[in-house]
């Protein structure tokens, strides 16, 4: 699903070219949980905001390198052989092995236009989807890093989303969670928001027609006002639907008579028709102003980018019509996604501040605003680590919940091993800027080959497989310290601590080989002895 | 608590610190008249004993009083009810000046270690604050107490001759011989000749390594001075003192001895004599963890407090940093409260560990025991929420509903009965206290004391007499 290759970013600064990410290549299945270790700037968090494109430039740059999302399985097969050409030509050129899809394009020129020339040429719509795949193989169509920023805008949050370590910062202070998550919602799902806010008008204007005065009434008022009489089999479809939400709520909430919808959750009016409850200036007006939403909305779910719902969102007053009811709907959903992570009472936490939640509220807001959209990809950037223990592992039980009921993979960043080990199906370790392990879970905890992998796992204190001779003892460390990436040693970059380095270490950089199926190792020690693991 | 046996510290039974009941209750303000409306309740009672040579563990989660309890037990927080005794001594009743002579022997290390280090000094004037700070000797040789009085005694006397001279001039004769000329001169600089003396007396009495230096010049000067005015008296009363003092020399701190504690402190933690001109922005975070347990060490305590040392650090660095705390303990005989939320570096290098839990300990035993058998359900669960670094163990976890409860209103009965799944109907009104299970292990738990078949008790009167803390 998501395919990183060869991802190379750099740092300019007025001391010199920080290396930060050098030859990042790993992929995600749809479905699975992928941690990334490493320690404090090994590259852990550029490697996500480079996917992002959330690399603050200048000083940063992304050098080199493709990402790619949802790379249909043909293409990729077919992007094979333009790349075994596009890689034969750069060499000759003597340029390195991440090439941006910018290069790859300049160099495949020939081809490219030679398929465009076919794909107009061809008449049989078996042959044009054909030409159609290698076209978009040679230009490398689904890499990310190549798209335009408005594009990558529509990704983030949709497709991809991301979790902050720290969800205080990552929150804005000055809006409610339910807010924030709404306005998350109409960014990314503004045809889903229409659709139901258009469903929501149509009740509303059914009731409406029957000349029913909006005012404050209880749930328990609602139910006989709404029924006065009638026969409960005898009413129409849309007036059951409401009678049965009526039947749903509690004998204390707040309904407006004019939409008998929930009233009493976040606001003094009611979140279905946006009507001020206690006093309605626009009552008079508000039959004109549905049926200028239900024109507006029908306009936006023709076309997103409709010119009329543009000029009248660029002006205050309309706009404030137009955008309380999908607000408001928004903030109806937001509700429903808290509610998902097991946030108890969503309704009143909608309504508060990030500062008035604990750390760990804050974190499942967090996600349920991530959640929110559905992403197929979610960037967890230690989630965990500013949590205690016990929160934590709620945490990742709900995220272990959560992505088993949404089939959505996960990039879990972390240093914490336990984690990695607790939720992890695949483990890459990074070492200053390099990945040099990529295995699964099973392979990188218990089979691991690279000597920095095995440093860090001997490091970790244990206290349950531990036996209680190894108390008090010392602990094995990696000695040394991480390299400066402004001066990154040559060749391996962990051959200056490294055990068992060898003369050829420090003069080139190891790729990463595949030592058993799956099992990625960047180490001379075994690529060059070929030796099985044991 | 006397009859515990104790791995690490069998060979002393000296108890190096002990709280007693300490509470640390902050007032919550509001209103116009900034009434107080409540209180936070960071710590609650807490008692325990430290044994010389021993490492404690203090773990709970954030917001239980951790970090609170261990400023409150260096009394940079008053406490607000309770006892802490250090050597032997009453801190809470000490006065601040007498305390800060205490902390010489009781340090600690924070947990931020870039936080805690002022960016704007270099390692070595770091690491040598404390010396200025505490100056040593800290007790006063007699010779230098009788070279102060001396030296004060001589300012005085220099101070109304210079002023006998001054006014009287004709009188002057009475105390020295002046040429009738310069008699206005010598007069001012014989008056301000002795105040400086006796500023510098005060500083000697202090034993501070600048008045030394400022009396050296002083004598070299009268004896220059009575030497040209030949008072025979004088120049031996000078030459005698001025000979007295370097004489002392040793024993006051010189730049040379800090500057050689100071090397021998960095090697200690293992950092180079070049890192010494650096600021603190120049190190990683392990090395800068490394200068706050250098300037921790650099007056020999006997106590160090380390709240969460190793929580900011990465976990190659953690290790080093464990390795270079254990082996500064076996070296120097340190004693540690070593304050986490970590439980595997619990695990690993603490002898005894204290769960708290709301401001409360809950739970108190030798780390082996809490581990492998931890009674109060909190223990459990914490111990069994820690993730570990192995896809094989597929533990079965407790995990905890809800969170830390408020500090402002704390639950009645149990603090932990809201989230607890043992919790039955004492839980929930009587406040457990912590009982014996036997070997020192404290609880406090109904429940487990019911599973115990033991009698559990209630009420602050009987946690004393069961914890069988005096």
């Amino acid at each position: 699903m998501l395919r990183v290759e060869g991802l190379k970013t750099y740092f300019h600064t007025y001391e010199g070219t920080v290396r930060a990410l050098e030859n990042i290549d790993f992929k995600v299945r749809a479905g699975e949980v992928v941690g990334l270790v490493g320690e404090t700037g090994c590259g852990k968090s550029v490697t996500a905001l480079s996917i992002l494109r959330l690399i603050p430039s200048p000083p940063g740059n992304i050098e080199g390198g493709r990402v790619f999302l949802d790379e249909p399985e043909e293409v990729y097969t077919l992007r094979a052989e333009y790349d075994r050409i596009a890689f034969e030509r750069l060499r000759r050129k003597g340029a390195s092995r991440n090439i941006s899809s910018l290069q790859a394009k300049e160099v495949l020129q020939p081809e490219i236009k030679l398929l465009q020339s076919k794909l107009q040429a061809s008449n049989s719509e078996k042959e044009k989807a054909d030409l159609k795949l290698r076209l978009q193989a040679a230009t490398s169509e689904y890499d990310i890093l190549q798209k335009s920023m408005e594009d990558i805008q529509r990704i983030r949050g949709a497709k991809i989303s991301m979790i902050f370590q720290e969800p205080m910062t990552a929150l804005n202070p000055v809006f409610t969670v339910g807010n924030q998550i709404a306005e998350m919602l109409i960014l990314h799902r503004k045809m889903d928001l229409c659709q139901s806010a258009l469903k929501a008008l149509d009740l509303q204007m059914a009731v409406r027609a029957k000349k029913i005065r909006g005012k404050r009434l209880t749930a328990a008022q609602g139910r006989t006002a709404f029924l006065a009489g009638r026969d409960l089999d005898g009413l129409p479809k849309e007036e059951r639907a409401i009678h049965d939400r009526l039947q749903e709520m509690k004998d204390d909430d707040c309904v407006c008579s004019v939409c008998w919808s929930s009233a009493s959750i976040l606001w003094d009016c009611c979140p279905a028709c946006g009507a001020r409850l206690t006093f309605d200036l626009l009552a008079p007006f508000r039959g004109g102003i549905m049926s200028l939403e239900k024109r507006l909305y029908s306009r936006v779910l023709k076309d997103p980018q409709d010119q009329l719902v543009d000029f009248v969102n660029s002006m205050p007053i309309f706009r404030r019509l137009v955008h309380t009811r999908l607000e408001n709907e928004g903030s109806h959903w937001a509700v429903n996604s808290l509610r998902e992570v097991e946030i108890s009472e969503p309704e009143r936490i909608a309504g508060q501040y990030p500062f008035e939640l604990s750390g760990g509220m804050r974190q499942r807001a967090m996600i349920a605003m991530m959640m929110a959209c559905n992403p197929e990809l979610l960037i967890a950037d230690e989630p965990t680590t500013a949590l205690d223990v016990t929160v934590e592992a709620q945490i990742l039980k709900l995220m272990k919940n959560l992505q088993a009921k949404t089939n959505m993979a996960i990039l879990l960043i972390t240093h914490d091993l336990g984690i990695v080990a607790e939720i992890c199906d695949k483990v890459s370790v990074m070492y200053a800027g390099n990945i040099v392990e990529f295995g699964t879970t099973e392979q990188v905890f218990h089979r691991m080959l690279h000597p920095y992998t095995k440093g860090l796992m001997r490091s970790i204190p244990r206290f349950k497989a531990a036996s209680s001779q190894e108390r008090k003892k010392d602990l094995p460390v990696i000695p040394g310290t991480v390299p400066n990436l402004l001066y990154p040693p040559s060749g391996c970059r962990f051959h200056p601590r490294c055990p068992m380095a060898s003369p050829l270490c420090s003069e080139a950089n190891p790729e990463l080989k595949e030592i058993e199926p799956g099992h990625f190792v960047a180490c001379y020690t075994h690529v060059l002895r070929g030796e099985a693991p044991p | 608590m006397t009859n515990t046996p104790v791995s690490a510290a069998q060979d002393s039974e000296e108890v190096i610190l002990a709280a007693k009941d300490v509470k640390k209750h902050f007032p919550l303000r509001g209103g116009v008249l900034r009434t107080v409306k409540g209180h936070v309740m960071a710590v609650d009672g807490v008692s325990f004993q430290l044994r010389r040579g021993e490492t404690l563990a203090i773990v709970g989660e954030s917001g239980c009083g951790k970090s609170t309890l261990a400023r409150v037990l260096l009394r940079l927080l008053e406490p607000s009810a309770g006892k802490v005794f250090f050597m032997g001594s009453d801190l809470t009743a000490l006065k601040p000046s007498l305390v800060r002579e205490k902390r010489k022997h009781l340090q600690m290390v924070f947990q931020d270690p870039m936080s805690s280090l002022n960016p704007r000094m270099t390692v070595k004037n770091i690491i040598a604050e404390p010396l200025v700070l505490h100056p040593e000797p800290a007790v006063r040789p007699a010779t230098i107490a009788v070279l102060a009085t001396l030296t004060f005694l001589y300012g005085l006397f220099s101070a109304f001759a210079g002023l006998a001279v001054l006014l009287f001039p004709s009188a002057s004769g009475y105390f020295v011989t002046v040429p009738s000329g310069a008699a206005s001169i010598i007069g001012l600089f014989l008056a301000v000749y002795g105040v400086l003396e006796m500023a510098g007396a005060r500083g000697l009495w202090r034993v501070r390594t600048w008045a030394w230096w400022l009396l050296v010049v002083q004598y070299a000067g009268a004896l220059a001075l009575w030497f040209l005015l030949s008072n025979p008296i004088l120049i031996g009363a000078s030459a005698v003192l001025l000979i007295c003092l370097v004489y002392e020399r040793k024993k006051f701190a010189s730049g040379k001895d800090v500057r050689d504690r100071v090397l021998e402190l960095i090697e200690l933690v293992g950092l180079k004599k070049e890192h010494l001109n650096r600021f603190p922005h120049e190190f990683s975070g392990g090395q800068r963890q490394r200068i706050n347990i250098a300037r921790a060490l650099t007056l020999n305590p006997d106590l160090i407090i380390l709240d969460e040392p190793t929580s900011a650090l990465d976990v190659s660095v953690q290790a080093q940093i464990l390795n270079l705390l254990m082996s500064l303990q076996k070296k120097l005989g340190l004693t540690y409260l070593f304050i986490t939320h970590d439980l595997s570096t619990v695990y690993h290098i603490a002898d005894r560990v204290a769960v708290m839990y709301a401001g409360k300990i809950v739970e108190l035993g030798e780390t082996e025991e809490i581990f492998s058998n931890p009674l109060h359900p909190y223990t459990k669960a914490l111990i069994s929420a820690a993730p570990v670094a192995d896809p094989r163990v597929k533990a079965k976890r407790i995990i905890l509903e809800g969170e830390v409860p408020s500090p402002t209103h704390p639950p009645s009965g149990c603090r932990f009965h809201p989230r607890c799944w043992l919790a039955f109907e004492p839980c929930l009104s009587v406040e457990p206290v912590l009982f014996d299970t036997g070997n020192g292990r404290l609880v406090a738990c109904f429940a487990s004391a019911r599973d115990l078949g033991r009698e559990a008790t209630g009420g602050p009167g009987a946690s004393r007499r069961k914890a069988g803390i005096r």
